[in-house]
Protein backbone atom coordinates (compact mmCIF):
# COMPACT_ATOMS: atom_id res chain seq x y z
CA UNK A 1 0.00 0.00 0.00
CA UNK A 2 1.28 3.43 -0.93
CA UNK A 3 -0.06 6.68 0.42
CA UNK A 4 1.24 10.07 -0.65
CA UNK A 5 0.05 13.15 1.23
CA UNK A 6 0.46 16.75 0.07
CA UNK A 7 3.78 16.15 -1.63
CA UNK A 8 5.79 19.09 -2.96
CA UNK A 9 9.17 18.97 -4.65
CA UNK A 10 11.09 21.32 -6.91
CA UNK A 11 13.95 19.84 -8.87
CA UNK A 12 15.52 21.47 -11.91
CA UNK A 13 12.77 22.05 -14.46
CA UNK A 14 10.46 19.53 -12.79
CA UNK A 15 8.14 20.01 -9.88
CA UNK A 16 5.52 18.17 -7.84
CA UNK A 17 2.65 20.21 -6.54
CA UNK A 18 0.40 18.92 -3.80
CA UNK A 19 0.36 15.30 -4.87
CA UNK A 20 -2.15 13.13 -3.02
CA UNK A 21 -2.43 9.47 -3.93
CA UNK A 22 -3.58 6.25 -2.43
CA UNK A 23 -2.66 2.95 -4.01
CA UNK A 24 -4.36 -0.02 -2.45
CA UNK A 25 -2.74 -3.31 -1.48
CA UNK A 26 -2.33 -5.50 -4.59
CA UNK A 27 -3.60 -2.84 -6.95
CA UNK A 28 -2.22 -2.10 -10.40
CA UNK A 29 -2.16 1.68 -10.40
CA UNK A 30 -1.08 3.62 -13.48
CA UNK A 31 -0.01 7.24 -13.58
CA UNK A 32 -0.69 8.50 -17.07
CA UNK A 33 0.71 11.78 -18.28
CA UNK A 34 2.47 13.52 -21.13
CA UNK A 35 6.26 13.90 -21.27
CA UNK A 36 7.50 16.49 -18.81
CA UNK A 37 4.68 16.00 -16.30
CA UNK A 38 7.26 15.10 -13.59
CA UNK A 39 6.03 11.51 -13.41
CA UNK A 40 9.54 10.13 -12.94
CA UNK A 41 10.27 12.65 -10.21
CA UNK A 42 7.17 11.50 -8.35
CA UNK A 43 8.22 7.86 -8.58
CA UNK A 44 11.77 8.66 -7.50
CA UNK A 45 10.51 10.66 -4.55
CA UNK A 46 8.29 7.76 -3.46
CA UNK A 47 11.34 5.50 -3.75
CA UNK A 48 13.34 7.86 -1.54
CA UNK A 49 15.94 8.97 -4.09
CA UNK A 50 14.77 12.51 -3.37
CA UNK A 51 13.52 13.99 -0.14
CA UNK A 52 10.34 16.02 -0.68
CA UNK A 53 10.24 19.73 0.17
CA UNK A 54 6.94 19.11 1.92
CA UNK A 55 4.50 16.26 2.38
CA UNK A 56 4.65 12.63 3.42
CA UNK A 57 5.14 9.22 1.87
CA UNK A 58 3.63 6.20 3.59
CA UNK A 59 4.39 2.58 2.71
CA UNK A 60 2.41 -0.25 4.28
CA UNK A 61 1.20 1.96 7.08
CA UNK A 62 4.59 3.45 7.98
CA UNK A 63 5.74 7.00 7.42
CA UNK A 64 8.90 6.58 5.32
CA UNK A 65 9.38 10.20 4.26
CA UNK A 66 12.77 10.45 6.00
CA UNK A 67 13.85 6.85 5.60
CA UNK A 68 16.67 6.05 3.16
CA UNK A 69 15.76 4.09 0.02
CA UNK A 70 17.61 0.91 1.07
CA UNK A 71 15.27 0.52 4.03
CA UNK A 72 12.02 0.95 2.11
CA UNK A 73 11.79 -2.47 0.47
CA UNK A 74 10.63 -1.27 -2.90
CA UNK A 75 11.43 -2.54 -6.36
CA UNK A 76 12.30 0.08 -8.95
CA UNK A 77 12.35 -0.44 -12.71
CA UNK A 78 13.54 2.19 -15.17
CA UNK A 79 12.77 2.54 -18.85
CA UNK A 80 16.46 2.09 -19.71
CA UNK A 81 16.60 -1.12 -17.57
CA UNK A 82 19.59 0.20 -15.57
CA UNK A 83 21.28 -3.16 -15.26
CA UNK A 84 24.74 -3.14 -13.72
CA UNK A 85 26.92 -3.48 -16.84
CA UNK A 86 29.92 -5.02 -15.06
CA UNK A 87 27.92 -7.92 -13.64
CA UNK A 88 26.37 -10.98 -15.23
CA UNK A 89 22.62 -11.51 -15.26
CA UNK A 90 22.89 -13.79 -12.26
CA UNK A 91 25.03 -11.32 -10.30
CA UNK A 92 22.59 -8.55 -11.13
CA UNK A 93 19.67 -10.50 -9.73
CA UNK A 94 21.65 -11.60 -6.68
CA UNK A 95 22.83 -8.06 -5.88
CA UNK A 96 19.82 -7.17 -3.75
CA UNK A 97 19.89 -10.44 -1.83
CA UNK A 98 23.59 -9.99 -1.07
CA UNK A 99 23.03 -6.41 0.03
CA UNK A 100 20.35 -7.65 2.39
CA UNK A 101 22.83 -10.17 3.76
CA UNK A 102 20.84 -13.31 3.29
CA UNK A 103 22.93 -16.47 3.17
CA UNK A 104 24.63 -17.50 -0.04
CA UNK A 105 23.31 -21.04 -0.71
CA UNK A 106 19.72 -19.88 -0.31
CA UNK A 107 20.38 -16.95 -2.64
CA UNK A 108 21.53 -19.19 -5.44
CA UNK A 109 18.37 -21.24 -5.18
CA UNK A 110 16.16 -18.17 -5.10
CA UNK A 111 17.88 -16.55 -8.11
CA UNK A 112 17.52 -19.81 -10.05
CA UNK A 113 13.83 -19.95 -9.19
CA UNK A 114 13.12 -16.39 -10.33
CA UNK A 115 15.09 -16.79 -13.54
CA UNK A 116 13.11 -19.90 -14.39
CA UNK A 117 9.83 -18.21 -13.52
CA UNK A 118 10.61 -15.45 -16.01
CA UNK A 119 12.22 -17.73 -18.58
CA UNK A 120 15.70 -16.20 -18.49
CA UNK A 121 17.66 -19.04 -16.86
CA UNK A 122 19.64 -19.58 -20.07
CA UNK A 123 21.00 -16.02 -19.83
CA UNK A 124 22.47 -16.44 -16.34
CA UNK A 125 26.11 -15.94 -17.31
CA UNK A 126 25.68 -13.28 -19.98
CA UNK A 127 26.45 -9.59 -19.51
CA UNK A 128 23.64 -7.04 -19.99
CA UNK A 129 25.25 -5.47 -23.06
CA UNK A 130 24.78 -8.73 -24.98
CA UNK A 131 21.02 -8.95 -24.30
CA UNK A 132 18.06 -7.62 -26.27
CA UNK A 133 15.85 -4.91 -24.80
CA UNK A 134 13.13 -7.35 -23.81
CA UNK A 135 15.60 -9.68 -22.14
CA UNK A 136 17.20 -6.81 -20.28
CA UNK A 137 13.85 -5.65 -18.96
CA UNK A 138 13.05 -9.18 -17.80
CA UNK A 139 16.34 -9.22 -15.90
CA UNK A 140 15.44 -5.86 -14.37
CA UNK A 141 12.09 -7.27 -13.28
CA UNK A 142 13.78 -10.37 -11.85
CA UNK A 143 16.28 -8.22 -9.96
CA UNK A 144 13.52 -6.08 -8.50
CA UNK A 145 11.27 -8.92 -7.36
CA UNK A 146 14.16 -10.96 -5.94
CA UNK A 147 14.11 -8.86 -2.77
CA UNK A 148 10.39 -9.59 -2.36
CA UNK A 149 9.29 -5.96 -2.31
CA UNK A 150 5.80 -5.05 -1.21
CA UNK A 151 5.54 -2.46 -3.97
CA UNK A 152 7.03 -2.23 -7.42
CA UNK A 153 7.60 1.19 -9.00
CA UNK A 154 7.84 1.11 -12.78
CA UNK A 155 9.02 4.11 -14.78
CA UNK A 156 7.83 3.65 -18.38
CA UNK A 157 9.19 0.10 -18.37
CA UNK A 158 7.82 -0.84 -21.79
CA UNK A 159 8.31 2.37 -23.73
CA UNK A 160 11.65 1.47 -25.29
CA UNK A 161 10.52 -1.93 -26.59
CA UNK A 162 9.14 -3.06 -29.94
CA UNK A 163 5.37 -3.71 -30.05
CA UNK A 164 5.55 -7.50 -29.84
CA UNK A 165 7.92 -7.56 -26.90
CA UNK A 166 5.84 -4.86 -25.26
CA UNK A 167 2.67 -6.96 -25.49
CA UNK A 168 4.50 -9.94 -24.09
CA UNK A 169 6.04 -8.05 -21.18
CA UNK A 170 2.71 -6.43 -20.41
CA UNK A 171 1.37 -9.91 -19.72
CA UNK A 172 4.44 -10.68 -17.61
CA UNK A 173 3.79 -7.61 -15.48
CA UNK A 174 0.21 -8.70 -14.97
CA UNK A 175 1.51 -12.11 -13.91
CA UNK A 176 3.89 -10.49 -11.41
CA UNK A 177 0.97 -8.63 -9.89
CA UNK A 178 -1.41 -11.56 -9.85
CA UNK A 179 0.89 -14.39 -8.78
CA UNK A 180 3.09 -12.47 -6.35
CA UNK A 181 0.47 -10.01 -5.14
CA UNK A 182 2.83 -7.08 -5.41
CA UNK A 183 1.32 -3.59 -5.45
CA UNK A 184 2.27 -1.94 -8.74
CA UNK A 185 2.71 1.75 -9.39
CA UNK A 186 3.36 2.15 -13.08
CA UNK A 187 4.10 5.40 -14.91
CA UNK A 188 3.51 5.78 -18.64
CA UNK A 189 2.47 8.15 -21.41
CA UNK A 190 0.99 5.29 -23.45
CA UNK A 191 -2.80 5.21 -23.18
CA UNK A 192 -3.23 1.68 -24.48
CA UNK A 193 -0.80 0.48 -21.84
CA UNK A 194 -2.72 2.30 -19.13
CA UNK A 195 -6.03 0.96 -20.41
CA UNK A 196 -4.83 -2.65 -20.55
CA UNK A 197 -2.93 -2.79 -17.27
CA UNK A 198 -4.60 -0.45 -14.84
CA UNK A 199 -7.10 -1.17 -12.11
CA UNK A 200 -7.13 2.57 -11.60
CA UNK A 201 -5.51 5.47 -13.43
CA UNK A 202 -4.32 8.87 -12.25
CA UNK A 203 -3.73 11.48 -14.92
CA UNK A 204 -0.80 13.74 -14.17
CA UNK A 205 -0.08 17.05 -15.88
CA UNK A 206 2.33 19.89 -15.05
CA UNK A 207 3.33 18.28 -11.76
CA UNK A 208 -0.23 17.79 -10.53
CA UNK A 209 -2.65 14.88 -10.34
CA UNK A 210 -5.70 16.09 -12.22
CA UNK A 211 -8.00 13.08 -12.28
CA UNK A 212 -8.13 9.66 -10.65
CA UNK A 213 -10.52 6.91 -11.67
CA UNK A 214 -11.18 3.60 -13.37
CA UNK A 215 -9.84 3.40 -16.94
CA UNK A 216 -13.33 3.76 -18.43
CA UNK A 217 -13.95 6.90 -16.43
CA UNK A 218 -10.65 8.46 -17.45
CA UNK A 219 -11.14 7.83 -21.15
CA UNK A 220 -14.86 8.57 -21.39
CA UNK A 221 -15.42 11.19 -18.73
CA UNK A 222 -12.39 13.50 -18.68
CA UNK A 223 -12.79 16.46 -16.35
CA UNK A 224 -11.73 19.20 -18.74
CA UNK A 225 -10.72 19.96 -22.30
CA UNK A 226 -6.98 19.52 -21.78
CA UNK A 227 -7.54 16.08 -20.29
CA UNK A 228 -10.00 15.20 -23.05
CA UNK A 229 -7.44 16.07 -25.70
CA UNK A 230 -4.76 14.10 -23.93
CA UNK A 231 -6.82 10.91 -23.63
CA UNK A 232 -7.81 11.03 -27.30
CA UNK A 233 -11.29 12.54 -27.26
CA UNK A 234 -11.12 14.09 -30.69
CA UNK A 235 -14.56 15.64 -30.81
CA UNK A 236 -14.72 18.60 -28.51
CA UNK A 237 -17.65 20.90 -29.24
CA UNK A 238 -18.75 24.10 -27.57
CA UNK A 239 -22.45 24.45 -26.96
CA UNK A 240 -25.32 25.70 -24.86
CA UNK A 241 -27.80 23.56 -22.97
CA UNK A 242 -31.31 24.36 -24.23
CA UNK A 243 -33.37 22.06 -22.06
CA UNK A 244 -33.09 19.04 -19.83
CA UNK A 245 -35.72 16.39 -19.44
CA UNK A 246 -35.09 13.83 -16.74
CA UNK A 247 -31.36 13.85 -17.30
CA UNK A 248 -31.41 13.99 -21.08
CA UNK A 249 -29.99 17.34 -22.09
CA UNK A 250 -30.53 18.98 -25.45
CA UNK A 251 -27.48 20.95 -26.47
CA UNK A 252 -27.04 23.32 -29.39
CA UNK A 253 -23.42 23.02 -30.37
CA UNK A 254 -21.49 25.24 -32.74
CA UNK A 255 -22.17 24.92 -36.48
CA UNK A 256 -25.87 24.38 -35.83
CA UNK A 257 -25.48 20.83 -34.60
CA UNK A 258 -28.01 19.58 -32.06
CA UNK A 259 -26.75 16.96 -29.61
CA UNK A 260 -28.55 14.92 -27.00
CA UNK A 261 -26.56 13.92 -23.97
CA UNK A 262 -27.04 12.19 -20.66
CA UNK A 263 -26.11 14.98 -18.31
CA UNK A 264 -27.21 16.82 -15.21
CA UNK A 265 -26.69 20.31 -16.63
CA UNK A 266 -29.91 22.31 -17.08
CA UNK A 267 -28.63 25.44 -18.81
CA UNK A 268 -25.54 27.44 -19.69
CA UNK A 269 -22.41 27.06 -21.79
CA UNK A 270 -20.89 23.59 -21.91
CA UNK A 271 -18.23 21.56 -23.65
CA UNK A 272 -19.25 18.33 -25.28
CA UNK A 273 -16.84 15.38 -25.59
CA UNK A 274 -17.40 12.42 -27.92
CA UNK A 275 -14.76 9.76 -28.48
CA UNK A 276 -14.18 9.10 -32.20
CA UNK A 277 -14.62 5.34 -31.80
CA UNK A 278 -18.12 5.85 -30.34
CA UNK A 279 -19.34 7.30 -33.62
CA UNK A 280 -20.89 4.91 -36.13
CA UNK A 281 -21.06 5.84 -39.80
CA UNK A 282 -23.77 4.57 -42.17
CA UNK A 283 -25.25 5.48 -45.51
CA UNK A 284 -28.82 5.37 -44.28
CA UNK A 285 -30.34 6.27 -40.97
CA UNK A 286 -30.07 3.08 -39.01
CA UNK A 287 -33.43 1.58 -38.15
CA UNK A 288 -33.97 0.10 -34.76
CA UNK A 289 -30.88 1.83 -33.45
CA UNK A 290 -31.13 3.24 -29.96
CA UNK A 291 -28.69 6.04 -30.71
CA UNK A 292 -30.16 9.45 -30.03
CA UNK A 293 -27.76 11.50 -32.08
CA UNK A 294 -27.90 11.37 -35.87
CA UNK A 295 -25.89 13.90 -37.80
CA UNK A 296 -25.57 14.16 -41.56
CA UNK A 297 -22.19 14.99 -43.06
CA UNK A 298 -19.90 14.73 -46.02
CA UNK A 299 -16.52 13.03 -45.73
CA UNK A 300 -13.71 15.53 -46.21
CA UNK A 301 -10.73 13.48 -45.15
CA UNK A 302 -9.79 9.81 -44.77
CA UNK A 303 -6.67 8.77 -42.94
CA UNK A 304 -5.59 5.15 -43.17
CA UNK A 305 -4.03 4.00 -39.87
CA UNK A 306 -3.69 0.31 -40.67
CA UNK A 307 -6.52 -1.62 -39.00
CA UNK A 308 -8.39 1.63 -38.32
CA UNK A 309 -9.40 4.56 -40.50
CA UNK A 310 -9.85 8.08 -39.19
CA UNK A 311 -12.62 9.95 -40.98
CA UNK A 312 -13.29 13.67 -40.83
CA UNK A 313 -16.73 15.02 -41.72
CA UNK A 314 -17.57 18.52 -42.90
CA UNK A 315 -19.68 19.09 -39.79
CA UNK A 316 -16.45 18.85 -37.81
CA UNK A 317 -16.90 15.37 -36.34
CA UNK A 318 -14.08 12.87 -36.37
CA UNK A 319 -14.90 9.16 -36.42
CA UNK A 320 -12.69 6.13 -36.01
CA UNK A 321 -13.93 3.02 -37.81
CA UNK A 322 -12.30 -0.21 -38.86
CA UNK A 323 -10.70 -0.17 -42.26
CA UNK A 324 -12.74 -3.27 -43.07
CA UNK A 325 -16.07 -1.52 -42.52
CA UNK A 326 -14.81 1.45 -44.50
CA UNK A 327 -14.28 -0.89 -47.43
CA UNK A 328 -17.67 -2.60 -46.97
CA UNK A 329 -19.43 0.78 -46.92
CA UNK A 330 -17.31 2.01 -49.83
CA UNK A 331 -16.52 5.27 -48.09
CA UNK A 332 -14.38 7.83 -49.86
CA UNK A 333 -14.01 11.59 -49.98
CA UNK A 334 -17.30 13.29 -50.75
CA UNK A 335 -19.55 10.43 -49.61
CA UNK A 336 -22.61 11.58 -47.68
CA UNK A 337 -23.02 9.66 -44.45
CA UNK A 338 -24.98 9.65 -41.22
CA UNK A 339 -22.95 9.77 -38.05
CA UNK A 340 -24.78 8.24 -35.12
CA UNK A 341 -23.81 7.99 -31.47
CA UNK A 342 -25.62 7.35 -28.22
CA UNK A 343 -26.58 10.01 -25.74
CA UNK A 344 -24.62 8.00 -23.15
CA UNK A 345 -21.44 8.30 -25.26
CA UNK A 346 -21.54 12.07 -24.88
CA UNK A 347 -19.73 13.55 -21.90
CA UNK A 348 -20.61 17.11 -20.93
CA UNK A 349 -18.56 19.51 -18.78
CA UNK A 350 -19.00 23.18 -17.94
CA UNK A 351 -17.66 25.33 -20.77
CA UNK B 1 60.19 24.89 5.33
CA UNK B 2 57.67 23.85 7.94
CA UNK B 3 57.83 20.21 6.83
CA UNK B 4 61.35 20.15 8.24
CA UNK B 5 59.88 20.23 11.75
CA UNK B 6 58.35 16.82 11.02
CA UNK B 7 61.68 15.57 9.77
CA UNK B 8 60.72 15.79 6.12
CA UNK B 9 63.34 17.42 3.96
CA UNK B 10 61.99 18.57 0.62
CA UNK B 11 64.66 20.52 -1.19
CA UNK B 12 67.36 18.37 -2.74
CA UNK B 13 65.81 15.25 -1.26
CA UNK B 14 63.70 12.31 -2.36
CA UNK B 15 60.36 13.76 -1.04
CA UNK B 16 61.08 16.86 -3.12
CA UNK B 17 61.05 14.82 -6.31
CA UNK B 18 57.76 13.23 -5.30
CA UNK B 19 56.17 16.56 -4.47
CA UNK B 20 57.34 18.21 -7.68
CA UNK B 21 56.03 15.32 -9.75
CA UNK B 22 52.70 15.18 -7.91
CA UNK B 23 52.20 18.89 -8.30
CA UNK B 24 52.77 18.76 -12.04
CA UNK B 25 50.99 15.53 -12.85
CA UNK B 26 48.19 14.86 -10.35
CA UNK B 27 45.71 17.03 -12.30
CA UNK B 28 45.72 14.44 -15.10
CA UNK B 29 44.55 11.77 -12.69
CA UNK B 30 42.00 14.00 -10.94
CA UNK B 31 40.49 15.19 -14.18
CA UNK B 32 40.19 11.77 -15.72
CA UNK B 33 38.77 10.25 -12.52
CA UNK B 34 36.20 13.01 -12.31
CA UNK B 35 35.07 12.31 -15.86
CA UNK B 36 34.85 8.62 -14.99
CA UNK B 37 32.62 9.24 -11.97
CA UNK B 38 30.47 11.65 -13.91
CA UNK B 39 29.82 9.03 -16.58
CA UNK B 40 28.30 6.58 -14.13
CA UNK B 41 24.53 6.77 -14.62
CA UNK B 42 22.95 7.95 -11.36
CA UNK B 43 20.03 5.63 -12.09
CA UNK B 44 22.33 2.65 -11.48
CA UNK B 45 23.11 4.05 -8.04
CA UNK B 46 19.41 4.67 -7.40
CA UNK B 47 18.53 1.10 -8.30
CA UNK B 48 21.33 -0.23 -6.11
CA UNK B 49 20.00 1.77 -3.17
CA UNK B 50 16.46 0.54 -3.77
CA UNK B 51 17.78 -3.03 -3.74
CA UNK B 52 19.05 -2.50 -0.23
CA UNK B 53 22.64 -1.36 -0.70
CA UNK B 54 23.91 1.42 1.57
CA UNK B 55 25.69 4.53 0.26
CA UNK B 56 29.07 2.99 0.89
CA UNK B 57 28.20 -0.39 -0.62
CA UNK B 58 26.77 1.32 -3.71
CA UNK B 59 30.01 3.25 -4.12
CA UNK B 60 32.15 0.16 -3.58
CA UNK B 61 30.25 -2.21 -5.84
CA UNK B 62 28.72 0.03 -8.50
CA UNK B 63 30.18 3.53 -8.78
CA UNK B 64 33.85 2.75 -8.21
CA UNK B 65 34.10 -0.35 -10.42
CA UNK B 66 32.37 1.51 -13.26
CA UNK B 67 34.64 4.54 -12.91
CA UNK B 68 37.77 2.41 -12.45
CA UNK B 69 38.86 2.25 -16.11
CA UNK B 70 38.93 6.05 -16.23
CA UNK B 71 40.81 6.23 -12.95
CA UNK B 72 43.36 3.71 -14.18
CA UNK B 73 43.90 5.45 -17.47
CA UNK B 74 44.26 8.76 -15.62
CA UNK B 75 46.80 7.17 -13.32
CA UNK B 76 48.82 5.82 -16.23
CA UNK B 77 48.76 9.17 -17.98
CA UNK B 78 49.76 10.89 -14.79
CA UNK B 79 52.60 8.47 -14.16
CA UNK B 80 53.86 8.79 -17.72
CA UNK B 81 53.90 12.51 -17.34
CA UNK B 82 55.65 12.31 -13.96
CA UNK B 83 58.47 10.00 -14.96
CA UNK B 84 59.65 12.50 -17.54
CA UNK B 85 59.05 15.59 -15.39
CA UNK B 86 62.05 17.86 -15.64
CA UNK B 87 61.53 21.53 -14.84
CA UNK B 88 59.80 21.32 -11.45
CA UNK B 89 62.19 18.63 -10.24
CA UNK B 90 65.15 20.67 -11.48
CA UNK B 91 64.06 23.64 -9.39
CA UNK B 92 63.00 21.82 -6.24
CA UNK B 93 65.29 18.82 -5.99
CA UNK B 94 68.23 18.65 -8.39
CA UNK B 95 69.75 16.00 -6.12
CA UNK B 96 69.33 13.03 -5.74
CA UNK B 97 69.22 13.17 -9.54
CA UNK B 98 66.17 11.66 -11.25
CA UNK B 99 66.44 10.08 -14.71
CA UNK B 100 65.59 13.16 -16.82
CA UNK B 101 68.06 15.22 -14.82
CA UNK B 102 70.73 12.62 -15.27
CA UNK B 103 70.12 12.77 -19.00
CA UNK B 104 70.41 16.54 -18.88
CA UNK B 105 73.58 16.40 -16.82
CA UNK B 106 75.27 13.90 -19.12
CA UNK B 107 74.17 15.96 -22.11
CA UNK B 108 75.63 19.23 -20.81
CA UNK B 109 78.87 17.60 -19.63
CA UNK B 110 79.58 15.06 -22.36
CA UNK B 111 77.11 15.68 -25.19
CA UNK B 112 74.31 13.80 -26.86
CA UNK B 113 76.25 10.57 -27.24
CA UNK B 114 76.67 10.25 -23.47
CA UNK B 115 73.03 10.88 -22.63
CA UNK B 116 71.70 8.42 -25.23
CA UNK B 117 72.02 5.12 -23.24
CA UNK B 118 70.11 6.54 -20.29
CA UNK B 119 67.36 7.82 -22.59
CA UNK B 120 67.00 4.43 -24.24
CA UNK B 121 66.88 2.71 -20.87
CA UNK B 122 64.22 5.12 -19.57
CA UNK B 123 62.08 4.68 -22.66
CA UNK B 124 62.32 0.88 -22.49
CA UNK B 125 61.39 0.78 -18.83
CA UNK B 126 58.39 3.05 -19.49
CA UNK B 127 57.29 0.96 -22.43
CA UNK B 128 57.34 -2.24 -20.43
CA UNK B 129 55.38 -0.70 -17.58
CA UNK B 130 52.82 0.79 -19.97
CA UNK B 131 52.27 -2.56 -21.62
CA UNK B 132 51.84 -4.32 -18.29
CA UNK B 133 49.31 -1.75 -17.12
CA UNK B 134 47.29 -1.87 -20.33
CA UNK B 135 47.36 -5.66 -20.55
CA UNK B 136 44.23 -6.42 -18.49
CA UNK B 137 42.12 -4.14 -20.65
CA UNK B 138 43.32 -5.59 -23.93
CA UNK B 139 42.55 -9.04 -22.68
CA UNK B 140 38.98 -7.99 -21.86
CA UNK B 141 38.19 -7.10 -25.47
Amino acid sequence: MIRVKGLYKDWKEFSLQDINLEVKQGEFFVILGPTGASKTLLLETIAGFYIPDRGEVWLDGHDVTRISPEQRKIGFIYQDYSLFPHMTVEQNIRFGLKARKSSAPQNKERVREIMEWLGIAHLAHRHPATLSGGEQQKVAIARAIAIEPSVLLLDEPLSALDPRTRDYLREELKRVKEELGITMLHVTHDQTEAMVLADRIAVMMHGKIVQVGAPKEIFHKPLNEELAEFVGVENILLGTVQSNEQGLATIDANAGVRIYAVSGYREGAVKVFVRPEDIVLSERIGEGSSARNVLRGRIVELQDMGPLTRIKLDCGLIALITTQSREVLGLKRGTEVYATFKATAVHVVRG
Amino acid sequence: MRLRTFGIVVTDAYPGIVIAMLFMCLPYLVDSAREGFKEVNPRLENVARSLGASHWRTFREITFPLAFPSILSGAILSWGRAISEFSAVLVLAYHPISAPILIYEKFTSFGLRASRPISVLLISVCLVIFIILRLPRWRKR
